[in-house]
């Protein structure tokens, strides 16, 4: 064998050695790391009506919009015809999601009711679908705001 | 050369004030005046010691404040204090088991330099007084959360002592000292030997399991047994009065009550009944054991030189001698519920291995440096060969003797005022609802306010102090 | 200057800046922060105030949800009898129940009284009318009772503290439990083993 061939075999195999070292090293670091995500399973024709809001999304970090987005709002009223919301929020990454959120609400001239509010802390595993649930304070209320956002 | 001795000199005096402690001092000044029932005078160095203490003394400080205020009868005043402490304590707690600052001072000194972040037993004790001084002040729903903190203070003490053992360890790791070779040395082994087996009034006294107090569990007791709401309070009664009839077998008062809760309807009103507590007595303290020993040193090189090293430790004394004085209420004798000598020596001997370890730690590492000091002046002197080279190092060989001697210092912070014991009497309350206390040959009269349950609290340092009586409802 | 030890004051100075820049931990100035959002202080030791508002809100928000004021057919009269403080630390109940008092007012589905053991001790206005010489108790329709407990636990260095607020709506006269609903706030954190 050349000196010169001995020379290239040697660096390739110091190359595919490295490959594979850093392949391990980041197979290691992405089992030790990775949270378990969650798997879903319901009616594929479900039987319930829902009332569908369509709603108006203004977003302003994209990390919150991964791991809590609004994929669904629904409607209803209690028995006492008091406005109720319900939202999925659904955690698409790979990792816990975890969130503070507020329900506000409006009457029909569009202004706040003013009601003690505090941020609510929420925790979605990877993959899951959250539902949120809120009923107005009173019968004035007439709309909703659901603001989110990432808990460091 | 100069300088260098010149930023040691300054290091080391830094290091001096900084281990430096005039506790032992005003505890003593404070313990003579509480020893003696001069409760007043008692107040006032406590009020000084908590207003002048640093972060590190300032709880143990406040302790002993809040004690001395509610012997003179100042509940909120106790009460303050006492929720100052449980906030120095939460303070501690949410710091680092481990403070680089505070250890720094603490290696080239002496464990004084560390704060007193509260034993066991004081954060247990801290939530009884809580809790008496609730009901002493007629606020029975409040005394519930000082007693469920006392009792999550017990469980907590375990913990915590894991953690103080695994800081002492890593403090021996640190400083590359092997402590079971420094223990094994058959001079300091056998210092260390005599100096327990000196120790006869402490040796007598026995030791209680897992941190549990039992006056505190008996009070938890008896309080959700009368002032208690649910089925759950009465089980937690149960369980506790189980616990100190296991603890303090020959406590008849404890069997009444526990057979009283295995009746149909616990509730159910047996007549009314009077608990009159006797709170007697000083607790042990902690006294300093100075051992000093000439050892054979590694100083580099392959050289070895032999040091002196100053050992200065703790130990209990201030026992009381003489036992306790008879005491009852109406002709009946109390009977102890709990032995505080005994609480004080469980914490003490659970915490003594930690303390001695890193005491060692820190002695053979002063020792260790001062030796290397002289061997470097002593190197330096023989080359210049000059008698100013040579003063430098006599100089050197006195200052690091001087500073090992002055900075070796047990850590006798320790909550002084606490009782030697708790007895108790359990009785139907007198129909004129007169109850006649004797403790030795003082008696005094009390009279039981209308209630249910009602308690005496009876409190004496001595059988030559006429006792202070106070009284409370647990059950309307 | 080499080569090698350009490329080393380099790395010196953008990983001092990456630490500069991730710095946290320099001590904030006082500031005021809304005592309902994300930037409270939380504590283990303690309900902190933000904890009050959750139970507070979702406890009364499932009285809503569950229609628990129709019972009666009427806006019926609630009065708050005893909420009981089963922590190991103290506090005064009050800032849970003025704040579900006042959320239950404002939802407008029950008038809500000062006549049962809470208020009642404070209430200097059936003091003053009974002054006037007038006095008309009217006996509340549903009394709310209550508890706060606290369950921990720890996992080596980790401190875990849930505390429990339960709440029950009681048919006055019936005695029959017509609500019964539970928010636990649960939290964890961990102790530095070793600091400055």
């Amino acid at each position: 064998m050349t000196s010169h061939f001995k020379k290239n075999l040697c660096a390739t195999w110091k190359s595919v050695a490295l490959c594979v070292a850093g392949a391990a090293i980041a197979l290691a670091i992405t089992a030790c790391y990775s949270t378990p995500s969650v798997n879903t399973v319901e009616n594929a024709n479900a039987g319930a009506k829902k009332k569908l809001v369509s709603d108006k999304r203004i977003y302003t970090d994209s990390g919150t919009a991964n791991i809590a987005d609004p994929i669904e709002i629904r409607t209803g009223t209690t028995p006492a015809g008091t406005l109720k919301i319900q939202v999925e929020l659904m955690n698409s990454t790979s990792y816990v999601g975890r969130v503070f959120y507020l329900f506000e609400w409006f009457d029909e001239d569009g202004m706040k009711i003013e009601m003690p509010e505090v941020w609510n802390p929420l925790v979605i595993p990877p993959g899951k679908v959250e539902s949120l649930t809120d009923v107005a304070p009173n019968d004035r209320a007439k709309d909703f705001r659901l603001s989110l956002i990432r808990r460091e | 050369m100069l300088s260098r001795i010149s930023a040691i000199a300054a290091l080391a005096c830094a290091a001096l004030l900084a281990g430096c402690s005039s506790y032992h001092d005003d505890a003593n000044s404070l313990r003579v005046s509480w020893l003696r029932a001069d409760f007043d005078r008692a107040e006032k160095i406590a009020q000084k010691g908590n207003a002048s203490a640093d972060e590190n003394d300032k709880l143990v400080w406040q302790l002993d404040f809040a004690t001395t205020l509610r012997a003179n009868g100042d509940i909120a005043g106790s009460q303050r204090v006492f929720d100052a402490a449980a906030d120095t304590i939460a303070n501690w707690d949410s710091q680092a088991d481990v403070l680089m600052s505070k250890e720094i001072a603490a290696g080239v000194t002496n464990l004084n330099a560390l704060p007193y972040r509260g034993k066991g037993s004081d954060r247990i004790m801290l939530q009884t007084y809580r809790a008496l001084n609730f009901l002493e002040n007629g606020q029975t729903e409040e005394a519930r959360p000082a007693l469920n903190a006392a009792f999550q203070a017990q469980s907590d003490a375990l913990a915590n002592h894991a953690r103080e053992i695994a800081v002492a360890q890593g403090a021996a790791e640190k400083n590359s000292v092997d402590v079971e070779k420094l223990k094994s040395n058959p001079k300091i082994s056998e210092a260390l030997e005599n100096e327990r087996a000196a120790n006869t009034e402490a040796n007598s006294v026995a030791v209680y399991a897992d941190y549990v107090n039992p006056f505190t569990t008996w009070l938890h007791g008896i309080y959700f047994m009368h002032a208690g709401i649910t089925d759950g309070d009465f089980e937690r009664a149960k369980k506790s009065l189980e616990r100190v009839s296991q603890m303090i077998p020959r406590n008849s008062f404890v069997r009444e009550d526990l057979k009283s809760l295995a009746a149909e309807d616990p509730a159910a009103n047996s007549g009314e009944i009077t608990y009159v507590i006797f709170e007697y007595g000083v607790a042990p303290t902690l006294w300093k054991t100075n051992i000093d020993l000439l050892i054979p040193v590694p100083t580099g090189y392959g050289r070895i030189t032999v040091v002196p090293i100053a050992i200065s430790l703790p130990r209990l004394g201030g026992f009381s001698r003489g036992g306790l004085p008879p005491m009852s209420a109406n002709g009946v004798p109390a009977q102890t519920v709990c032995d505080m000598r005994s609480v004080v020596k469980t914490d003490f001997e659970n915490s003594y291995p930690s303390i001695l370890k890193r005491t060692l730690v820190t002695a053979f590492v002063k020792s260790a440096a001062s030796a290397a000091a002289n061997v470097a002046t002593s190197a330096y002197a023989n080359s210049r060969g000059d008698a100013g080279s040579a003063l430098i190092a006599i100089g050197t060989m006195i200052g690091t003797s001087a500073f090992t001697l002055a900075t070796s210092d047990a850590d006798t912070r320790i909550w002084q005022t606490l009782p030697e014991n708790y007895s108790i009497v359990r009785m139907k309350t007198p129909e004129d609802r007169r109850v006649n206390i004797a403790v030795g040959y003082r008696s005094v009269a009390a009279t039981v306010p209308a209630g249910a349950t009602t308690v005496v609290f009876v409190k004496s340092v001595s059988p030559a102090q006429w006792p202070i009586v106070k009284t409370f409802v647990l059950k309307k | 200057m080499t080569k090698k030890s350009k490329i080393f004051a380099v790395i010196a100075a953008a990983a001092s800046l990456a630490v500069a820049g991730c710095a946290s931990r320099q001590p904030q100035p006082a500031r005021y922060v809304d005592s309902g959002s994300p930037e409270t202080v939380v504590s283990l030791e303690k309900v902190n105030v933000q904890d009050f508002a959750m139970a507070a809100e979702a406890l009364v928000k499932d009285m809503l949800m569950e229609d628990a004021f129709a019972e009666t057919g009427k806006k019926p009269v609630i009065a708050l009898s005893r909420v009981m403080n089963d922590t190991s630390n103290n506090f005064d109940t009050a800032l849970l129940t003025d704040k579900v008092q006042e959320m239950i007012l404002k939802s407008r589905k029950a008038t809500v009284s000062m006549s049962m053991s809470v208020d009642r001790k404070n209430d200097s206005v059936a003091e003053d009318v009974a002054a006037l010489g007038e006095t008309e108790t009217v006996i509340p329709d549903m009394t709310l009772i209550g508890t706060i407990s606290e369950i921990t636990a720890r996992e080596k260095s980790t401190r875990q503290v849930s505390y429990v607020f339960k709440m029950r709506l009681v048919g006055t006269r019936t005695r029959n439990i017509v609500w019964m609903g539970e928010k636990v706030i649960t939290k964890q954190g961990q102790r530095d083993s070793v600091g400055w």
